[in-house]
Formats: C-alpha cells, sequence, structure tokens
C-alpha cells in the first residue's frame, strides 16, 4: 500500500496549519531512521479484505503533509469490511499535527518492527 | 425476561418499597413525576447529559414521561443489569432533569432499589466484561443512536498538541517507567484512567491493543472527575486523560484535546477541524479515528421479537436512538445531539461496522451538514431557506438548503 513520507525530518511533534510548510530540520537524520510513521508495514491495519483496489497509486497525492488519498480521483469505499487507512489518511483540508513517535518513545522501548512491549 | 434480585427479599418487605431519605432536602426518585411514568436507567456518564436533554422533551410531550439516571457504576453498569449479570437495581442517588429548568438533579433511589429498565453506553454490550456471549444479550432491544467522538485531553496549562495510538499504549500500559516524555510523573494522579466498565477506556483500548484492565495510573470514575483531576496537577505538562468530546468541549476552558495518530496514520488528526472548531468534522469524514455510535437498550417482551417490556422504555429508546418521535415532542434528536456535541448519524458521512471497526463511505439518507455547521460554528455556510424561499438547488432542510 502506498504510504506517506512525511515526516521523515521531522524531530518532533510539530503542529501544522492548512498549507504551512515542513519547519523540520532537513538535516536530522537520527529521528528519520527511527521514525516509523512511513515504513511501519506491520501494525495497525487489520483489514483481511483489502482487495488492494483503493490503494492504486494513482489515488494518492502528493501534499504538504506527505502523500494522501485523494477521494476526488477515486472512490471511497461504500462497503464493509474496507480499508479503513483510506479514510485515515485521505487528503483534508483540516488542520493536523504531526507526530514523530520516536521523539518520544525510546528505541530500548519499542523500536521500528517490535511488537509492542507485553504488559 | 426474567429477572433476579440480588437484594434479599427480606429487606423489601420489611422496607415495603419506600424510600430512604439519603439526602437532606433531596426529593425521593418516585416524587418527582406528579403521578406520570418514571423510567429508571444505568450506563456511561458521557451520555448522561444527552440523556437530560431528551428526558426533557419527554416530560414536555403529550404523554409526559419522567426519566431517572444513574452514572456512577460505568456504561457497562446498565447492560449488565438489563441481563441480570449485575445487580439489576441501582440504589443511592440518581439524576433527574426537571421539566420546567432541565437543571441536572438529584433525588434518592428507594432503600432498597430501584429496577433498571433502560441502558445506555458508547460501545456494544460485546465489550463488557460480563458480556461474553452474544446469546446473553438476547431479548434485549439494542438500536444505535448519535455518534460520541473520543480525545485524549491533558491540562489547559500543557504544551502537548498529538499523541500516537503507540505512545498511548506505552504510556498507559507501563506508566512512567515507558519514558514517554512529559508523561512520566511518578505520581499515578498524573495518569487519568477508567476502569473496565468505562466506553472511553474501551475505546482506547480497541484503538491501541491496550487491554481494557491493564491500565496505569489512577481511576477518575466519570469524564467529568477526570477533567476536574487533571486541572487540579500541579505540573500540567505532565498530565494525560481521556474523555469523550461532549465533556471535553465544554471544558475547554481547563483541558485541551491532544490530536490521536492512530497505527498506520502518518498525521494526528484532531476531531474538529483544528483545536479551537467544534465541526468534528475529521469524525464526519472518516479521518478521525476514535467515535463510536451511542447504544440504547430496552428489554424486550413476551409478543415477539418487536415487542417492548414497557412501553415508556421504547418510547424513550426508540427517541433517543432517532427511530421515532413521541407525540408532543418539539426537538428532534437529531437537534439534541448537536447540542450536546455528539453528531447525529444525518451529519456523518462515514459508517463502521463493530466497535472501532472498518469505516465505509455512507452518505446520510437526509443530510443535515449546513444545519450541524451553523450550529457548531455560528456562520450559515448554506444558503437559508423556507416555504416562501426554496432552495436554487439542493433540499430544504430545517431552513438550510441541504446538498440533497
Amino acid at each position: 500500500m502506498p504510504r506517506m513520507t512525511l515526516s521523515l525530518f521531522l524531530a518532533g511533534t510539530v503542529l501544522c496549519l492548512v498549507g504551512c510548510k515542513d519547519v523540520a530540520e532537513p538535516t536530522d537524520t537520527a529521528s528519520a531512521a527511527a521514525d516509523t510513521a512511513a515504513a511501519d508495514t506491520s501494525g495497525g491495519d487489520t483489514d483481511t479484505a483489502d482487495t488492494g483496489e483503493d490503494t492504486a497509486t494513482e489515488c494518492w497525492t502528493e501534499r504538504d503533509e506527505g502523500t494522501c488519498y485523494d477521494s476526488t480521483l477515486c472512490e471511497l469505499p461504500t462497503t464493509a469490511p474496507s480499508d479503513s487507512l483510506v479514510f485515515l489518511n485521505q487528503c483534508s483540508d483540516a488542520a493536523y499535527a504531526l507526530f514523530d513517535d520516536s521523539a518520544r518513545i525510546p528505541e530500548t522501548t519499542w523500536k521500528e518492527g517490535d511488537a509492542l512491549p507485553a504488559i | 425476561m426474567q429477572r433476579s434480585s440480588i437484594l434479599p427479599c427480606v429487606t423489601a418487605l420489611v422496607l415495603g418499597g419506600a424510600t430512604f431519605p439519603a439526602l437532606a432536602d433531596t426529593p425521593n426518585c418516585a416524587d418527582i413525576a406528579g403521578g406520570a411514568p418514571i423510567v429508571y436507567g444505568s450506563g456511561g456518564s458521557s451520555q448522561r447529559d444527552l440523556i437530560g436533554k431528551a428526558a426533557v422533551e419527554l416530560e414536555n410531550s403529550d404523554h409526559p414521561i419522567y426519566v431517572v439516571y444513574q452514572d456512577s457504576g460505568g456504561a457497562c453498569a446498565g447492560i449488565t443489569a438489563l441481563t441480570a449479570l449485575g445487580p439489576t437495581a441501582i440504589t443511592g442517588t440518581a439524576y433527574y432533569w426537571p421539566a420546567d429548568t432541565g437543571t441536572k438533579t438529584s433525588c434518592n433511589l428507594s432503600f432498597s432499589g430501584d429496577e433498571v429498565q433502560f441502558a445506555v453506553m458508547g460501545v456494544s454490550p460485546l465489550q463488557c466484561p460480563l458480556i461474553t456471549d452474544e446469546s446473553l444479550v438476547e431479548g434485549i432491544h439494542d438500536l444505535s443512536g448519535p455518534i460520541s467522538a473520543y480525545v485524549p485531553i491533558v491540562p489547559l496549562g500543557s504544551t502537548q498538541q498529538s499523541i500516537s495510538a503507540a505512545a498511548f499504549y506505552l504510556v498507559y500500559g507501563l506508566g512512567p517507567v515507558a519514558g514517554i516524555a512529559p508523561w512520566t510523573n511518578a505520581d499515578a494522579s498524573y495518569l487519568q484512567r477508567r476502569d473496565e466498565n468505562s466506553a472511553a477506556q474501551i475505546v482506547f483500548s480497541a484503538a491501541t491493543g491496550l487491554p481494557v484492565n491493564k491500565y496505569q495510573g489512577t481511576d477518575a470514575g466519570s469524564n467529568t472527575a477526570m477533567v476536574t483531576n487533571l486541572t487540579a496537577l500541579t505540573d500540567p505538562e505532565a498530565g494525560l486523560g481521556f474523555v469523550s468530546t461532549d465533556v471535553a468541549d465544554v471544558n475547554r476552558d481547563k483541558v485541551h484535546t491532544l490530536a490521536w495518530r492512530q497505527t498506520g496514520q502518518d498525521v494526528a488528526r484532531w476531531p474538529d477541524s483544528s483545536s479551537t472548531t467544534f465541526d468534528k468534522a475529521n469524525v464526519r469524514d472518516g479521518a478521525y479515528h476514535l467515535w463510536n455510535s451511542i447504544h440504547f437498550f430496552g428489554l424486550g417482551g413476551a409478543g415477539g421479537p418487536d415487542s417492548w417490556d414497557n412501553p415508556e422504555v421504547q418510547a424513550l429508546v426508540e427517541y433517543l436512538a432517532g427511530a421515532s418521535t413521541p407525540a408532543g415532542v418539539e426537538k428532534s434528536i437529531d437537534s439534541i445531539a448537536i447540542a450536546n456535541h455528539n453528531i447525529p448519524v444525518c451529519a456523518m458521512h462515514v459508517a463502521r461496522e463493530g466497535d472501532l471497526g472498518p469505516e465505509y463511505a455512507a452518505p446520510p439518507e437526509a443530510p443535515c451538514d449546513c444545519l450541524f455547521d451553523y450550529a457548531t460554528s455560528g456562520t450559515a455556510t448554506c444558503d437559508t431557506c423556507d416555504d416562501a424561499n426554496p432552495c436554487a438547488a439542493g433540499t430544504c432542510r430545517a431552513g438550510f438548503c441541504e446538498a440533497y
């Protein structure tokens, strides 16, 4: 599934309003390596019936905040079950905040690819 | 449906159902209606004010019905009462809303307890610890109504703006030892939580995978108490809690919401289009993950699957769910939901199967987007209309030209 490539350069939580530019330091490669936002292919997507139709590359658009699902180009799923990630990552004019897990979650506690620790 | 009482029969025999003045100057719940029927319910604190607003409408309807509601047991208390898997009666005090003022008011329940006749909660019954199988809720009507969204909250003095599902899992699952700054204070009061009977906690568990009974921190006991407790912290930066948005929205002078980034989501979203608006734009189009339908329950009757045990309960539950409107009721449940910072189904453009299940596009049959946006922003984004001024395009609904 095409996923956003944003936040590779973010070193913390950055409040961002519509149309704003990426204000993070582009040279911060340390946090880029640890940022799991763009590369997390293991967690969260539990939609077993995802046929892939709704994730075609032509449905995704580059925006200031990264790649998002453009519902003006492709229909959103109208039946269940569906891939909720196209809704969660759909292009929007709403404000958003960028959250970089690596800024808060030490790699000793959780790092990319690891399951969350058992309680 | 056969039900059992946990109270010794001798207690009821001795007291004869007499009410007990538990609080001085507090009326007995049995005396609030002037002879009109009273229905007793139990469930979540998130839905208390929605119940209250609907109760006032029913009290002033052609066939008045009074409502007594207790929220101190958590969301699951109501459905476990209806299923007789827990106490079937509520005791102590509960709330009612006088027909003339609509003000939330305490009343004393009968000393032997009052049987729970309806239940309300923000998730489906199977999320409750004691409801382990669908067969346990057979014979109970389960109607879905307006939408509640849920949000992480921090004290107003906090500079935090967002949190991810992974961070939430670690903070609440491991506590301060997780080292997730700034939520590292060793004092348990800095992590406000609920318990496994709370719809809010169930929702966050469904979103994060954190077992609902494994939360670190201090049990606030209710949505409103969580706000109060967070406000009292000396270091606002270290405080964290979670509530439904109807509670968060009316307490923005005390707490602010964090944007939520669900696993697999690449940015964190507020339920609204910004941290300062009330439009629930990201809930309504599916970009915000933490939302669910409110469920309303009442006992079925002996006359088949469509029958109800109590006609007043049927009237209340169907009204809350938008299935019917009793004669003489002035406000629709849609307008009540909007006023309560919930989202009526007519303003939602997505639906989902199950609690926090996969979303899919579901345009409303009779949209109320214009009304919702006006009510939550104070600014009309659509043309207005009436019988003398029809819409040039779209359909006139509640004074606004909706899209169709």
